[in-house]
């Protein structure tokens, strides 16, 4: 059964960046309305149901901080996710502070902000499965085991992890900056962790993806890695 | 030499030389004016007794009678040598002569000071007189043993008040030029507090109108220059970070899009993930620029709290560890268990990221990269040594600096801006350390020496003791 889709706010003045972000959403399945400044954004905010509010922090008349302490005075609890140019950490401290509920610095990737938004959606639901699988791959969370074709297959617990976070993710696209900041808790964009990344996504292949027919995770060029539903 | 030192000692030295010009002086008139007095009286006991003296029909000279006895305190020397300087008579006839020469003649007519036989000196006038037809040399003198030992007595009273006067002078130099030094000292001990980070402060002027509160005046509007200088750059930072981010982000995401749902031929693909893949590493670059600038107006001053360099550093080992394998590089860590130091954890992480993943790039397949966390006294000491193709000492001191590079054509060729080890040097001076790059030692000859980049941060002492 189709559940309804979710209801996103754009908030962001530059027409190119939110004229994207709205194809890219869509394309996800999401139902997106742009506003392209602080007043019109805060009035969209208060005036319809969104599921979730994504507000730019430099906006013209209204900055997304002040919008969102406006929200904020106003009772509503709606998820908000800042989307900002500004990397420091009191920036950061700042929003949090102000009662945003994430937070993505620019330039970012769709793919991750895609998977931000399923976080903060189910937030409080936490993944109950314990057997992902996938294919031949069989991964049981609890026993941190996995067998491939039946054997089973020794691994790193960074590997382990890799393979469990992809499967996790099965249909999406996943991100380098996702994996670093989930894996590897890297919290800056990290110049060496691309090829530790790559380094990683080979060794598992060789492990439970070697059949160059029937890959289970596809790498995107320019995006990341696309983690296939059903092995084809 | 302080300030105070010098004004205490300019002002020392040009008393003590007014001084001894005036002592010269002043022990110069007296002298003078002693000696003119007794030339006077010389002078007119002369002119009486010449006008006394003769020679009568015996033989015998005539001289007034009471020079035979006179007061001992101001003796009337009176002596009459002949042409030759033989002396004829003296009086009173007890007292030690004065001796003249043959060309006595020369010394007429004006006082001169001479010797007596017993070591004494006189004042002396001589004139010639004619008695009985022969010329004859009369001498009337004065002691001026009195005048010398007074003279004496001036002199040392001056020799020793000049010193006195002096280093009472010099200790009440001292004094004010501390007392009117003080305020600057406290000027540049409140100017030093002023940072980068606190470049609103401005210092305190007590008396707008005298010569230290021009100084602070002037102190203080170049501070307000200053800051409003950095005021500019933590605006442009700010702005460079929006103006630079959002095409960066309008191109990932219209790029992203055009891959993940377009049925974009494998070409395209290629083309279009290839131009995303240079967004991140202007991303990237934007990134590390901008830390870079930050610090520059003194905006990222890390708070540092205690942390353990050594698990940082098994953590990045950890990390960076498979790209080491994949070079068939062993990566050695050698860490004592803890390594206490007062840092921003994440800015030691990316310091020593950045040295590591250095010495991995440059590293020849099959070679040892080896990291060692050392305890000193009061620093902890960090090296990363490789065994690469090593860097020249005329590069070793440059290579800190940004977007430099040893070799363009390989540096680029890894992929990095150049960027990395100014960052570390940047944090590695946040935290009061030093960094600097050596050869490897013990590398066999022949081979590269490779180059070991050294870390010293200060030890948290807190938590060592």
């Amino acid at each position: 059964m189709e559940s309804p889709p979710t209801r996103v706010l754009v908030v962001e003045d530059e027409v190119k960046v939110s004229d994207a972000l709205a194809v890219g959403l869509r394309a996800d399945g999401f139902h997106v309305e742009v506003a392209s400044d602080g007043a019109e954004g805060f009035f969209a905010a208060s005036s319809r149901e969104f599921d979730i509010v994504l507000l730019d922090w430099m906006l013209p008349r209204r900055s997304g901080i002040e919008v969102l302490a406006a929200l904020r005075r106003n009772q509503s609890n709606v998820p908000v996710l800042m989307l900002t140019a500004r990397d420091t950490l009191e920036d950061k401290i700042t929003g949090l502070d102000r009662g945003a509920d994430d937070y993505l610095v620019k330039p970012f990737a769709i793919a991750e902000l895609t998977a931000r938004i399923r976080a903060l959606l189910r937030r409080g639901r936490p993944e109950a499965v314990t057997l992902l699988r996938a294919g031949a791959i069989e991964l049981d969370r609890m026993a941190r085991k996995v067998t491939y074709q039946g054997a089973l297959v020794e691994m790193t617990l960074r590997e382990f992890e890799l393979l469990e976070y992809l499967l996790l993710h099965r249909g999406e696209h996943v991100t380098r900056e996702m994996l670093a900041r989930d894996l590897w808790k890297l919290s800056r964009r990290d110049p060496t962790i691309d090829n530790v990344i790559d380094v990683y996504m080979a060794r598992l292949r060789r492990k439970v993806d070697a059949d160059p027919a029937h890959r289970l995770v596809q790498t995107i060029r320019g995006v990341g890695f696309l983690v296939h539903e059903e092995t084809p | 030499m302080s300030v105070r030192v010098r004004l205490t000692l300019w002002y020392s030295g040009m008393l003590a030389t007014l001084l001894v010009a005036y002592a010269a002086g002043v022990y110069a008139w007296t002298r003078h004016d002693a000696l003119r007095r007794i030339d006077a009286e010389v002078v007119s006991d002369l002119e009486e007794i010449e006008s006394i003296v003769g020679i009568n029909s015996a033989g015998e000279f005539l001289l007034p009678s009471d020079l035979e006895d006179q007061d001992p305190d101001e003796l009337k020397l009176v002596a009459l040598f002949d042409a030759d300087g033989e002396l004829q008579l003296r009086l009173p006839p007890d007292q030690a002569p004065t001796t003249v020469t043959g060309d006595w003649q020369a010394t007429t007519g004006h006082p001169i000071t001479a010797t007596r036989t017993d070591g004494t000196r006189v004042r002396v006038q001589r004139t010639t007189v004619d008695l009985d037809g022969l010329p004859f040399c009369l001498e009337v003198g004065h002691s001026i043993d009195a005048i010398d030992a007074e003279l004496a007595q001036l002199a040392l009273v001056l020799l020793l008040c000049i010193p006195i006067g002096v280093s009472l002078a010099a200790a009440a130099g001292w004094f004010l030029a501390g007392r009117a030094l003080a305020p600057v000292d406290r000027l540049a001990e409140q100017a030093r507090r002023i940072t980068a980070e606190r470049l609103s402060e401005r210092l305190p002027i007590a008396h707008p109108n005298d010569e230290l509160g021009r100084l602070a005046a002037a102190f203080n509007e170049m501070l307000e220059r200053l800051d409003a200088s950095f005021e500019q750059l933590r605006r442009f930072t700010a702005d460079a970070s929006h103006e630079l981010r959002t095409p960066l982000t309008a191109m990932r995401l219209v790029g992203e899009n055009a891959l993940r749902h377009g049925n974009l031929p494998v070409a395209t693909r290629e083309v279009v993930g290839s131009m995303i893949e240079e967004v991140d590493r202007l991303a990237r670059l934007v990134d590390d620029l901008l830390q870079l600038a930050r610090a520059d107006s003194g905006q990222e001053a890390p708070r540092l709290e205690p942390c353990d360099l050594a698990t940082i550093a098994r953590d990045v080992t950890e990390q960076l560890g498979v790209l080491a394998e994949e070079k068939r590089l062993v990566l050695h860590l050698e860490a004592p268990a803890t390594a206490a130091v007062l840092g921003h954890p994440v800015l030691l992480r990316q310091a020593l990221q950045n040295l590591i993943d250095n010495a991995i790039r440059h590293s020849p397949e099959g070679s040892e990269v080896r990291v060692a966390i050392v305890l000193e006294a009061d620093a902890v000491r960090v090296t990363v040594a490789d065994h690469g193709s090593g860097i020249s000492a005329e590069h070793r001191t440059r290579i800190f600096e940004r977007f430099y590079r040893v070799d363009a054509a390989r540096a680029r060729a890894h992929g990095g801006a150049g960027l990395g080890l100014a960052i570390a040097k940047w944090i590695v001076d946040a935290h009061r350390g030093r960094i600097d790059v050596i050869p490897t030692n013990g590398t066999t000859p022949g081979h590269p020496p490779g180059a070991t980049f050294r870390i010293e941060l200060p030890a948290d002492r807190v938590a060592r003791s």
